[in-house]
């Protein structure tokens, strides 16, 4: 499995029955402007320009609050 | 008790599909689940368990946690804080919430109702998880792992275990998932690893008939599972007929099942099931495991 971040420029330009889950279930950033897309085998073209990457370094981008993918509340310590 | 004797299921042929998720966005949708919305007077009457069997692979950032089973949460839709909630925190400890009060979602620590374990989950290995809502009030709650009683943190400042005392659990549009807690900036999945059974009973299991469940299921040769329609050891039948949801993730037909894990529960012609939707994910995530799950 090969996973990308994509922006959300090119929503329309992925051909869901070629990637895993569909446009409805994406997983967006926080701001919205960019979104995860996942696929395996060979790379779409339509995924040409951007970079790969594993599920763990995925993995490691998506829970680094830093890099705009989740928000922790403030008491989320109380939370969780 | 509502009627008379559960029949194993005919189809029941032990117990080793279970669900590969990513970590990443990898989820299980039930959609709308009325029957499992309970109140926090339906709690009071007659208690609420949800067990859960979980593989978490560790050795990733964070590794391991992640939210498991949010009965009515906002499904993406909002990013306050809905219904019932159970899993494993930042610290790998295991969490228990109801979340609201009467008239809106929680969006702070007051509004919610929460306890958690004052231990870890370990990684690679699996793990029974099982949350027991004994009553309405937070402190007579329980959690156990692999069939024993945690240690819970004492509620205090830092570890607060929230204060409301108004029916504390809201739902709107609600929409349950496992694996996904179902807010939009607050997002959490759960980690990599895997998914095996979760069950959900209308009443809070006993510590016995929860030891049962674990020693049944690790019981060699570690691949029949357990049918929780059927009474075993401690587990009766009066806890059986208790089911509300039953997940089995793939059993018994595995990757022909997909997209769609099967709720199992059917207790005398009660027929309410409600479907998982395996979400941005693919046939060959559901796998067999050695032990079950």
């Amino acid at each position: 499995m090969k996973y990308y971040i994509v922006d959300i420029s090119d929503l329309n330009n992925i051909v869901w029955d070629q990637v895993r889950g569909t446009k409805d279930t994406i997983r967006y950033n926080v701001a919205k402007d960019k979104f995860l897309v996942k696929h395996e085998g060979n790379k779409p073209t339509f995924l040409n320009s951007y970079s790969s990457y594993t599920a763990e370094e995925m993995a490691t981008i998506l829970n680094t609050e830093s890099n705009g993918w989740f928000v922790r509340s403030e008491d989320w310590q109380y939370w969780n | 008790m509502k009627g008379n004797l559960i029949l194993k299921q005919p189809d029941y042929s032990g117990n080793n599909h279970v669900l590969n998720v990513d970590g990443n966005n990898d989820y299980m949708s039930c959609g709308a689940t009325p029957n499992l919305h309970f109140s926090r007077a339906n709690i009071g009457t007659h208690g609420v368990t949800i067990n859960v069997w979980y593989y978490a692979k560790g050795g990733g950032s964070p590794g391991g946690q992640g939210p498991l089973v949010t009965i009515g949460g906002a499904g993406g839709a909002s990013n306050d804080y809905y219904g019932i909630q159970v899993g494993v925190n930042n610290a790998s400890a295991m969490y228990m919430h109801t979340l609201g009060n009467s008239t809106s979602p929680g969006s702070g620590f007051q509004q919610r109702n929460t306890r958690v374990t004052s231990t870890t989950v370990p990684t690679s290995q699996w793990n029974m998880i099982t949350y027991v809502f004994t009553d309405a009030d937070q402190y007579n709650w329980k959690i156990y792992l692999n069939g024993v009683q945690q240690a819970l943190n004492a509620c205090g400042f830092t570890t607060a275990c929230g204060t409301s005392t108004t029916s504390p659990v809201y739902y709107s549009s609600p929409v349950t998932t496992i694996g996904w807690n179902g807010r939009i900036a607050g997002t959490d999945y759960i980690d990599s690893g895997y998914i095996g059974d979760i069950g959900i009973w209308k009443k809070g299991l006993s510590a016995s008939a929860i030891a049962s469940l674990h020693s049944v299921a690790t019981a060699a040769p570690n691949t029949n599972g357990v049918d929780l329609l059927s009474p075993n050891v401690y587990y009766l039948q009066a806890d059986a007929l208790e089911l509300a949801a039953w997940w089995r993730m793939g059993d018994p037909y595995g990757s022909d099942t997909y997209p769609w894990i099967n709720d199992d529960w059917s207790v005398n012609g009660d027929d309410t099931r409600y479907t998982a939707t395996m979400t941005n994910m693919a046939s060959n995530d559901i796998v067999t495991s050695s032990l079950w799950g």
